[in-house]
């Protein structure tokens, strides 16, 4: 048995999960920060890269923002459906949110595909250079948004957002399940505790972390990569003005 | 943090979003002189990213070590681009 005081979760401060993922999306905005200064820099610098600019298409560039914005709105709908625990709709909102990452990355790609056929590449000059440089950075945190979420729904499908109900082997919303179970240490009868030391109970089955987040449920993630996701679009909301808009 | 009371509630920033992003679009049909359409155009990014961080992202229910956290990258970003604006804009250009 595991003890863990239920401070965290009642007290409104923030979890570590959730801190660390705000510590990743501030270095991210260091990384995304430090380029997309120097390109302003340097786009002020050269009035010319109009001309680069005047390349790209910007009904394509347009679509796929909205693609990025319904793909927002999506993973917040899952989001809410975990406090809902409504585990079918919370499947199927992380569904369609991996498909319009990859009907995103589609796009990109098949604009990519253009830009190769004309013979631009990301060294035919600085413009493009940024422009492969911002874009691909940008298409490889979708890469790695899309997987979490894939990996998240897989979790969903095998019914594995909570912790099984005892016995039942199913998630039984409701439930904390084990590493999160609270034992009054009042109560020195219980066998587990002895001389005041609280010891784990070796006789007690644990399903394993298949489900479990370090004493949290799966489903606490969503939350997590939700953020990430949105971090995303913020980033792309940026990009698309500054590459596609400033010609 | 509490997600949204309200279903609408997403649903109707979502709209807002979409309504912004043909925003961009109508201001190149209108053909506003240059310096006004980069303020537009960067204004409107400003405030969709605004929009996405606080109604999606729920910093409106964040605590203040959150906005700590973002605080020093993005003053770090905004140095980096005033430091350097003079010697861009001035020296670079051969003014």
């Amino acid at each position: 048995m595991i003890v863990q005081t239920a401070a965290v979760e009642n007290s409104g401060e923030i979890s570590t999960g959730k801190l660390g993922i705000w510590w990743l999306i501030g270095s991210e905005i260091m990384i995304f920060g430090g380029a997309i200064g120097s390109f302003i820099l340097l786009r002020l610098a050269h009035p010319d890269w109009a001309d680069n600019a005047g390349h790209l298409s910007v009904p394509i560039g347009s679509l796929n923002t909205l693609v990025l914005l319904t793909s927002s709105y999506t993973m917040v709908k899952a989001f809410e459906n975990v406090k809902k625990r409504d585990r079918k709709k919370i499947c199927r909102f992380l569904l369609a949110t991996a498909l319009m990452g990859l009907v995103f990355l589609g796009i990109k790609s098949f604009e990519y595909h253009g830009k190769f056929s004309h013979g631009i590449y990301p060294n035919t000059n600085l413009f493009w250079a940024f422009y492969f440089t911002l874009t691909g950075l940008h298409a490889l945190h979708v890469i790695a948004g899309i997987t979490a979420i894939l990996i998240l729904w897989t979790f969903g499908l095998r019914d594995r957002l909570w912790p099984p109900a005892p016995g039942t082997g199913t998630a039984s919303p409701g439930s904390p399940g084990p590493g999160i179970d609270i034992i009054d240490i009042s109560n020195f009868s219980d066998p587990s505790i002895r001389g005041g030391i609280i010891r784990p109970n070796v006789n007690m089955s644990i399903p394993g972390p298949r489900w479990s987040g370090g004493g949290r449920p799966i489903a606490d993630r969503i939350e997590l990569v939700g953020l990430y996701w949105h971090f995303v679009d913020v980033v792309w909301i940026f990009l698309f003005p500054l590459l596609y808009l400033t010609a | 943090m509490e997600p949204e009371k309200k279903g609408l509630g997403y649903f109707a920033i979502w709209v807002w979003l979409v309504a912004l992003t043909v925003g961009y679009l109508v201001e190149r049909f209108i053909g506003v002189p240059r310096h006004v359409a980069l303020a537009v155009i960067f204004g409107i990014a400003l405030v969709k990213a605004l929009l996405v961080a606080w109604n999606y992202m729920h910093l409106k229910h964040e605590s203040r070590i959150i906005f700590v956290i973002l605080l020093i990258p993005i003053l770090l970003f905004a140095i980096l681009v005033l430091l350097l604006l003079p010697d861009i804009t001035l020296v670079h250009r051969g003014n």
